[in-house]
């Protein structure tokens, strides 16, 4: 019988404390080097990040990990795609959140260097942003338009064959 | 609560009523550029030119980073070096493009290759993003594959070569998907004369002029454009309109590319050898037949002689005695003659 888990302790930077597996904190490349050069004994500081950004990201890092090991127990190609349909669906609910917590989100994947939730984050962002036109887009996001009204009339000028 | 939210993760749910912070402001001015290119990659270029491109000055120079055009050109800048520099101000995303090392190289081994030497045109075709088109020795031509919206794996060499039947059904496709590059100029800055400028004047045009002019009169002229909208299935009329194919207009005629290429994909340029080889012919056969001539004269000259009849009959004519000197001269021209007819048979 395989052994327990090695647990690893983070602490995020207002002092909340989490204890996670090594397989799940390792899907960080921040913290695998850290680990590696401390020793999984160390609690890891995570200075940059919130503790309910942590959580999350935990949370996604522990499901991926549950989904790749999925994954390798599978026999059968149907139940391949029925476990992207979960993971999918997993995903969708763990991205309702508000855009606050959204960027914060992206900030911290990016800090922590999990490539899967920045690249899942980024793709929330671009979904928000795709079929809005410009002023939607700015209202949404809370953008003042920069654009002098020439430099403005340029830009549309010169992306009126996007519009053909 | 999910069986995986085991950790403390309530609490950022919980707290989107409670956010005083204003997410998109946070978004638009924290949010490197850098992150925010990661998000533009995500969306296609027309997208990118009609939303964050016009946003602000902000999100127009993240959408111009390398990074998120990078796989929407399919060759990683691999023409862009030659084809912009000196003749156009040099787009700054291109000029990104380079600093950004996207030059480099793809995996030779994702290059199955299908080539047809005893025709005009070579193909190589490739599963995963490009199909190369190589012309006449002077010019080969990286089309990324996603630009027409056509599987890969739909074209079919002999298709590519020699469509029969063109079929409408990716024309539509690829008169959106063709101006990515329009699109980048744009966005990286140009002027909408100077990209048109640029996608017109392409010396490519001029090369390819004789592409498809001889299979079925589509090209007229246009040459690889003609010819990669048949490969494609445009029709006939849109192959001429040519709009949908203006966005197009790259190719290599970089020494080190051709050199790469033709390492990389052991590419020979048939015509170009051929025509090499034609011209060393000729100047062989200049003193080969300058000396045959001299030869055949000489023969000519010694016709009654009875060698050539096969007994030694006097005849009038040949009272003259021919020399060693002479015959001997005859006999040196002899194989430039059989050279000849050798060349003129092969």
């Amino acid at each position: 019988m395989a052994g327990k888990a090695v647990e690893v302790k983070l602490y995020s930077c207002d002092g909340e404390d989490f204890r996670v597996p090594s397989t799940v904190a390792s899907r960080s490349e921040t913290v695998k080097n850290m680990l590696e050069d401390t020793g999984e004994e160390d609690a890891v500081p995570l200075p940059n990040v919130h503790g309910r950004t942590l959580s999350l990201v935990l949370d996604f890092c522990k499901r991926l990990v549950q989904y790749e090991k999925d994954l390798q127990d599978i026999t059968e190609d149907f139940q391949h795609g029925q476990l992207d349909d979960e993971f999918n669906a997993w995903k969708q609910d763990f991205l309702d959140i508000d855009q606050a917590v959204l960027y914060e989100l992206i900030m911290a994947a990016n800090f922590l260097n999990v490539a899967e939730l920045l690249d899942l984050c980024c793709k929330e962002v671009a979904r928000l942003i795709k079929g809005k036109s410009p002023e939607e887009i700015r209202a949404y996001f809370h953008i003042k338009n920069d654009f002098t009204p020439q430099e403005e009339e340029e830009v549309r000028r010169e992306n009126q064959w996007a519009f053909e | 609560m999910s069986k995986f939210a085991t950790l403390p993760a309530g609490k950022a749910k919980e707290s989107k009523a409670s956010e005083s912070l204003q997410a998109g402001s946070l978004i638009e001015s924290k949010l490197p550029e850098e992150l925010l290119s990661l998000v533009f990659v995500h969306l296609s270029p027309a997208e990118l030119v009609t939303g964050p491109a016009r946003i602000c000055q902000r999100w127009q120079k993240a959408c111009l980073q390398p990074v998120v055009w990078a796989d929407k050109f399919g060759f990683d800048g691999l023409c862009l070096k030659r084809q912009f520099s000196g003749r156009w101000d040099l787009p700054r995303l291109f000029k990104a493009t380079q600093r950004s090392n996207l030059l480099a190289l793809p995996d030779q081994s994702s290059f199955p290759r299908s080539t047809c030497r005893h025709k005009r045109l070579q193909t190589l075709i490739t599963p995963g993003k490009w199909m190369l088109l190589a012309d006449h020795g002077n010019d080969v031509e990286l089309v990324p594959h996603a630009r027409y919206g056509l599987p890969p794996e739909k074209i079919h060499p002999d298709l590519a070569l020699y469509p029969q039947q063109p079929t409408a059904s990716y024309g539509v496709k690829s008169a959106v998907q063709v101006v990515d590059l329009r699109a980048a100029f744009l966005t990286a800055g140009m002027s909408l004369e100077a990209a048109e400028a640029a996608l017109d004047t392409s010396p490519s045009l001029q090369l390819h002029g004789r592409i498809g002019d001889s299979r079925k009169g589509y090209a007229t002229g246009r040459g690889l454009d003609g010819l990669v909208g048949l490969c494609f299935g445009a029709t006939p009329e849109e192959t001429l309109g040519q709009k949908w194919m203006s966005g197009f207009r790259i190719s290599c005629r970089d020494e080190v590319v051709k050199t790469w290429l033709k390492d990389a994909f052991a590419v020979s340029f048939p015509w170009g050898e051929q025509n090499a080889v034609a011209t060393l012919v000729w100047f062989l056969l200049i003193p080969i037949s300058v000396g045959a001539r001299h030869a055949i004269q000489r023969t000519i000259a010694c016709l009654p002689d009875p060698v050539l009849l096969g007994f030694h009959a006097p005849t009038q004519s040949s009272n003259q005695p021919v020399s060693q000197k002479e015959y001997g001269m005859a006999n040196e021209g002899m194989p430039g003659v059989a050279l000849i007819g050798w060349l003129t048979l092969t």
